[in-house]
C-alpha cells in the first residue's frame, strides 16, 4: 500500500492509502478530492498536478510537462508520494 | 485574404495565427508552431480502427430480448449519434480548412474529421447487425422532432461561420447580399463566429455525446449489447482526442497565446458561451426525458442521467476556464462510466504500439528555488 499525501487540493490536506492500481485521478475521485480533468487519456492537460515527493509510473502523454509535473489521469504511485496543485 | 489551394508566398508558419493568417501552402511537419496538433494527429492515426473488426453478432440476440422501452432507448441513441457524426464527418473540413493558417492544424482537422466518418460507418455496421430493416432506422432520423431540434443547435454555428466566411473569402469585408439578406462582414465578426463555433463543437463532442455513451455502457454493464459497447468505447477514445483539441484551441485563444484579438473576443463572448453551455445542457436533459418516456432501464433513468449532465457540463466548463454552472453537481453520479472511459481500460488496438511508461520523481520547486536563492546570497 502507498500513502498519498495531499497538500491543499480541493481545500483538503489529508492522506490517502491506495494499492497503486488506479490512476491518481481515479483515487482522488474515489476519496472525493476533486480536481479539474477532461479527457482522462493524457491529451488535454487539465489534470496537471505537482509531484512534490516520491515516484509515480507515468504513461506517455501528449502534454508538455515541466519538471515535477504529472498528469493525474496517467500516473500511478509506486512509492509513498506527496502531491499538490500547480502554482 | 482570399482562399488559394497553394499560395506562392513564402511564409513562416511559425509566425502565423491558427486561423485567418496566410493560407497554408506546403504541408510540412518538420517544425510546428503548436506541436500539440501534430501529436494529436499522430495519436489519432495510431488509433485507426475499422468497425468490421468488432463482432456484433451476439447483439442481435440481445436486442431481440430487450423490452420495447429499452429498444427505444437504444435505437434513439444511435440515431442521435448518427446525426452528430454526420455533422462532424464534414463540418470541420468545410468550416475550418478554408480559414486555417498552420499546416499542423490543417492536418489535424482533416484527420479529425476523417475519423468521424469511421464512426458513421460503424453505426451502419451495428444497425445492419441488429435489425432486419436498417433503412427505417436511418429514414426516421429526419422525421423525429426531438432529433431535428438538436440538429439545428449543433449545426447553427457551423452554418453561420461557413456562410459568412465564404462571402468574405470571395468578396472581402463589407455588406454583402446573401440569399436576399444584407449581411455585414468584417474580420472581427468572423473571428467571433469562429470562436463560438469552436465552443459549440466542444459542447457537441464533450457533452452531447456523453448521454449516448452512458446509455450504451449501461447496457454493457448488464452484459448485453457488448459488441455495440466495444464500438462505442473506440468512438469515446477518439472523442477524448477531439474534445482535447477544441479545448486546446479555445484555451490558446483565451490566453492570448495565439491571436491577441481572440483573447478579447473570448472575454467579450463569455456570457454568450455560458449561455451556450446552459442551453445545450437543458436540451440534453429534455432528450433524457424523451429517451426514458416509456420507462427506465436497469442502472439508468432520466433523473440520474440529468445529474450526470450537470456534472459533465461543469467538468467541461472548468476545462476552458469557466465557473461551473451547477455548483451542487460536484460528484459523478455514474462513477462506473469511467471504467469505460479511462485510458487504462481501453483495449489497445492491434495497430497501436504498446503504451510506454516511465518513472517520474517528485520535485519540490520551492525547496530548489530556496537553494538557488541561498547560493546567490552566499556569492
Ligand atoms: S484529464 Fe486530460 S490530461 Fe488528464
Ligand atoms: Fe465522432
Ligand atoms: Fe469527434
Amino acid at each position: 500500500m502507498f500513502r498519498i499525501d495531499i497538500d491543499n487540493i480541493d481545500g483538503k490536506t489529508e492522506s490517502l492509502f491506495v494499492y497503486g492500481e488506479n490512476s491518481i485521478l481515479a483515487e482522488l475521485e474515489e476519496h472525493n478530492v476533486l480536481i479539474n480533468y477532461s479527457c482522462r487519456q493524457g491529451h488535454c492537460g487539465s489534470c496537471i498536478l505537482k509531484l512534490v515527493k516520491g515516484d509515480v509510473l507515468h504513461q506517455d502523454c501528449l502534454v508538455q510537462l515541466s519538471r515535477g509535473e504529472i498528469l493525474a489521469c496517467r500516473a500511478k504511485p509506486i512509492s509513498d508520494i506527496k502531491i499538490s496543485l500547480r502554482d | 485574404m482570399s482562399y488559394t489551394t497553394f499560395s506562392h508566398k513564402a511564409t513562416d508558419s511559425l509566425t502565423q495565427p491558427m486561423f485567418f493568417g496566410e493560407t497554408v501552402n506546403v504541408s510540412r511537419f518538420d517544425k510546428q508552431k503548436f506541436d500539440m496538433f501534430e501529436k494529436l494527429t499522430e495519436k489519432q492515426l495510431s488509433f485507426f480502427w475499422r468497425p468490421e473488426e468488432i463482432d456484433v453478432s451476439k447483439d442481435k440476440i440481445d436486442f431481440a430480448k430487450l423490452l420495447d422501452n429499452e429498444k427505444h432507448i437504444f435505437i434513439s441513441n444511435l440515431q442521435y449519434q448518427i446525426l452528430l457524426d454526420s455533422v462532424q464527418g464534414r463540418s470541420p473540413n468545410i468550416a475550418f480548412l478554408p480559414l486555417v493558417s498552420l499546416p499542423e492544424l490543417e492536418n489535424w482537422i482533416e484527420t479529425w474529421s476523417f475519423s468521424e466518418t469511421i464512426h458513421s460507418r460503424s453505426y451502419t455496421h451495428i444497425i445492419r447487425a441488429i435489425v432486419n430493416e436498417p433503412g427505417a432506422v436511418f429514414d426516421d432520423i429526419v422525421k423525429t422532432d426531438q432529433i431535428i431540434k438538436r440538429a439545428d443547435s449543433v449545426s447553427k454555428n457551423y452554418d453561420e461561420l461557413i456562410k459568412c466566411s465564404q462571402a468574405y473569402l470571395i468578396h472581402g469585408e463589407g455588406t454583402h447580399n446573401i440569399n436576399g439578406e444584407d449581411v455585414d462582414i468584417d474580420l472581427h465578426c468572423l473571428k467571433r463566429k469562429l470562436y463560438l463555433t469552436l465552443v459549440s463543437v466542444n459542447i457537441l463532442e464533450a457533452i452531447r455525446f456523453y448521454v449516448s455513451f452512458a446509455c450504451s455502457f449501461a447496457f454493457a454493464e448488464r452484459k448485453i449489447m457488448e459488441g455495440n459497447a466495444k464500438i462505442i468505447k473506440m468512438i469515446a477514445r477518439d472523442e477524448a482526442l477531439h474534445l482535447s483539441a477544441t479545448q486546446q484551441m479555445i484555451n490558446l485563444m483565451r490566453d492570448g497565446k495565439d491571436d491577441p484579438e481572440m483573447a478579447e473576443i473570448a472575454k467579450d463572448c463569455e456570457s454568450e458561451v455560458v449561455e451556450m453551455f446552459s442551453e445545450a445542457c437543458q436540451q440534453e436533459k429534455d432528450w433524457a426525458d424523451y429517451l426514458f418516456k416509456d420507462g427506465s432501464m436497469i442502472g439508468l433513468n432520466a433523473q440520474i442521467l440529468k445529474s450526470y449532465l450537470e456534472y459533465i457540463t461543469n467538468v467541461r466548463m472548468q476545462a476552458i476556464g469557466l465557473s461551473p454552472l451547477f455548483p451542487d453537481a460536484k460528484t459523478n453520479p455514474l462513477p462506473w462510466i469511467n471504467h469505460w472511459l479511462d485510458s487504462d481500460s481501453v483495449q489497445v488496438a492491434p495497430q497501436e504500439t504498446e503504451i510506454t511508461s516511465y518513472v517520474v520523481s517528485g520535485f519540490d520547486s520551492n525547496i530548489h528555488d530556496m537553494d538557488s536563492d541561498l547560493k546567490d546570497f552566499a556569492l
